[in-house]
């Protein structure tokens, strides 16, 4: 949660990346510290991220976007704000050739873009971010979630479905509509016929 | 628990909370919400089906069964345990074990002939497999009777089918499925051996009948080629797998029966040395063998690998630790094993006392790839338990399509 107060500092360091850049069009993304390739995310509250090229790739919604030559200026993600995308760029560094995505990511291989990205297992230490990741009440989980959904980015969703399904889990049918705000619409007949009807599942 | 929880609140049919909160869920958007909802134990997704229309519109389809199916929990076969009471029906008692939750759930008790009267006959015998449960009852003549499992029992809408009757009707037989790993495209039934009652005596000729049925297509029971006569006999055979085996757990003969062919081949008798009984678990393509070795102090339970058309061809995969042994089977004698059972398939391999002792414990051990063994001890039944003067107990995994959706009970189409 508390991560998303660097978001700003960090990207005041890059503004200054792309001027020195002066970049063209047809020019590859830019690059960051190090000679490596980074992009600019920009969540709805105007903060901006850089993220590592290939990082960003996690994301299917991001991948295409790059493909398609956006990834040049800040991109805008209106619908995340700023501690949410800050969640996730943090989630895509510690992911990097995780096999959950990093297979997918190898089969759209273009010009040998990602060789040094080999798939690798995820290390407790990913488990132990992933379990840390989610660690948040319910509204930030959905943040999450949605965010998961928008980016298409299959770890990031993993991730926070396993932790939404682990919530719902074993919870009774009235914890779970209370959880997820949903309102009965059955009669009190049709859902005490659905109870009858398995009833081992509602002991 | 759950209903008097419900009981004691106001009808829950008011929104809950504030409104913002109630559109959050829309917003995640019918996708997510599947995802989601795909990722839940089996018991939790029958339970998510009666949260509100919409969620239940999401489990019930068909696209929603195969999602789930596709995935590794849901192909975890669980323990079924029916502890039957021959003098108190009321005494009978039902539990299965879901490995992907590792929770036990209480089931219904079955009474097959609950519409003949109160009193039912305590000679049902019924056995689960590729999930279904068979049932053969015999209190006037025999019948063949089947049901999806976790709908065979209760005060739910009567599931149970009957077949045509057997060419040579049988009480406890062999039962298996055969063609696919559940209610679903070619699933077939197929009995062998049993007893055969003629007049209430045994009749020891036909205990080898082998019959197969299609429960998609129209006709009856189909006779096969009978189990070869080395199993003339002997004493319960076992079965299990995607092949169809028959074991006999004290003589260690083993026949398969090849589907296709329509034939029993790979006769041979598999029993290590100082073995003296065991089961025969399929795990994916291969056979283990689990048996309790004597001679060793105290016994031991030891896993083999089984080694595909090899005469004498066995290879030890280990042993249960002694410990959860010593729990399981308290004492000294050698006897206190007799009770000793294993079922299993796919991997899993459940042992358990079918003596009542500390209320009928189990472990399972995941057998995986590069032959490890994974044991771990159940979670006890969820008491109070009964004592039961006879335990029914076998492993299935249960197809979500076999307990929701469609609701016709039936799972003979997919």
């Amino acid at each position: 949660m508390s991560s998303g107060d660097s978001g700003p500092s960090s990207s005041k360091q890059l503004v200054q990346q792309p001027a020195a850049a002066g970049r063209s069009p047809n020019q590859p993304p830019l690059l960051g510290a190090g000679g490596r390739k980074v992009i600019v995310l920009k969540s709805g509250d105007e903060e901006e991220f850089e993220v590592d090229l290939l990082d960003a790739m996690q994301s299917r919604t991001l991948r295409r976007a790059i493909e398609d030559g956006c990834g040049d200026g800040p991109m805008p993600l209106p619908n995340l704000t700023g501690p949410v995308l800050a969640k996730v760029v943090e989630l895509f560094r510690r992911h990097r050739g995780d096999p959950r995505w990093a297979d997918e990511l190898q089969e759209t291989e273009k010009e040998g873009m990602f060789k040094d990205y080999a798939p690798q297992k995820p290390t407790a230490e990913v488990k132990g971010f992933d379990r840390e990741f989610v660690s948040v009440d319910r509204d930030a989980l959905f943040d999450l979630l949605r965010a998961a959904n928008f980016l298409e980015a299959p770890g990031l969703l993993d991730v926070t479905c396993d932790a939404a399904a682990d919530a719902v889990m074993n919870m009774t049918v009235e914890e779970v509509r209370e959880y997820f705000g949903l309102v009965n619409d059955y009669t009190p007949e049709e859902e005490a016929a659905l109870r009858k009807q398995h009833e081992w599942a509602f002991q | 628990m759950e209903m008097t929880r419900a009981a004691s609140r106001a009808p829950s049919t008011t929104p809950a909370g504030d409104p913002a909160r109630a559109c959050l869920w829309t917003r995640l958007g019918t996708d997510l919400t599947e995802l989601i909802l795909s990722l839940l134990p089996l018991r939790s997704i029958v339970r998510a089906g009666a949260v509100c229309k919409f969620w239940r519109s999401i489990v019930d389809h068909p696209a929603f069964a195969s999602r789930v199916a596709a995935t590794a929990p849901a192909r975890m076969p669980w323990f079924f345990l029916y502890g039957q009471n021959n003098v108190h029906l009321r005494r009978n008692q039902a539990f299965a074990f879901d490995p992907a939750a590792g929770e036990w759930v209480h089931l219904p008790p079955i009474y097959l002939s609950e519409g003949d009267g109160p009193h039912r006959h305590p000679d049902e015998c019924f056995v689960g497999s590729g999930g279904f449960i068979f049932a053969t009852s015999a209190a006037t003549r025999t019948s063949f009777c089947y049901a999806p499992l976790l709908r065979g029992g209760g005060s739910a809408a009567d599931p149970w089918r009957e077949t045509p009757p057997l060419h040579f009707s049988r009480r406890n037989p062999v039962v298996g499925v055969i063609g696919c790993g559940g209610p679903g495209a070619g699933a077939r039934f197929i009995v062998a051996g049993g007893v055969r009652l003629v007049g209430g005596l045994v009749d020891i000729e036909d205990q080898l009948a082998v019959e197969i049925y299609d429960p998609a297509a129209p006709g009856g029971w189909q006779l096969c080629p009978p189990l070869p006569p080395e199993f003339r006999g002997s004493p319960r055979p076992w079965s299990g797998g995607e092949s169809f085996y028959v074991f006999g757990i004290y003589s260690g003969l083993l026949a398969r029966f090849d589907l296709s062919g329509r034939a029993w081949s790979g006769v041979r008798t598999l029993r290590p040395p100082r073995v003296s009984f065991s089961f025969l678990v399929a795990c994916g393509e291969q056979l283990v063998l689990a048996g309790l070795r004597g001679g060793d102090n105290p016994p031991s339970l030891v896993l083999w690998r089984v080694a595909d058309g090899v005469e004498e061809g066995w290879r030890e995969l280990g042993q249960m630790p002694e410990g959860m042994l010593a729990v399981m089977f308290e004492g000294e004698e050698e006897e206190r094993f007799a009770s000793l059972r294993c079922v299993g398939v796919d991997g899993l391999l459940y042992v358990f006392n079918e003596a009542h002792h500390r209320g009928y414990p189990a472990c399972v051990c995941e057998v995986g790839g590069g032959d490890r063994c994974n044991w771990k001890e159940l979670p006890p039944l969820p008491g109070p338990v009964n004592r039961f003067h006879r335990v029914i107990a076998f492993c299935s995994a249960v197809p979500l399509d076999s307990v929701i959706g469609r609701g016709d009970g039936d799972g003979s189409s997919c």
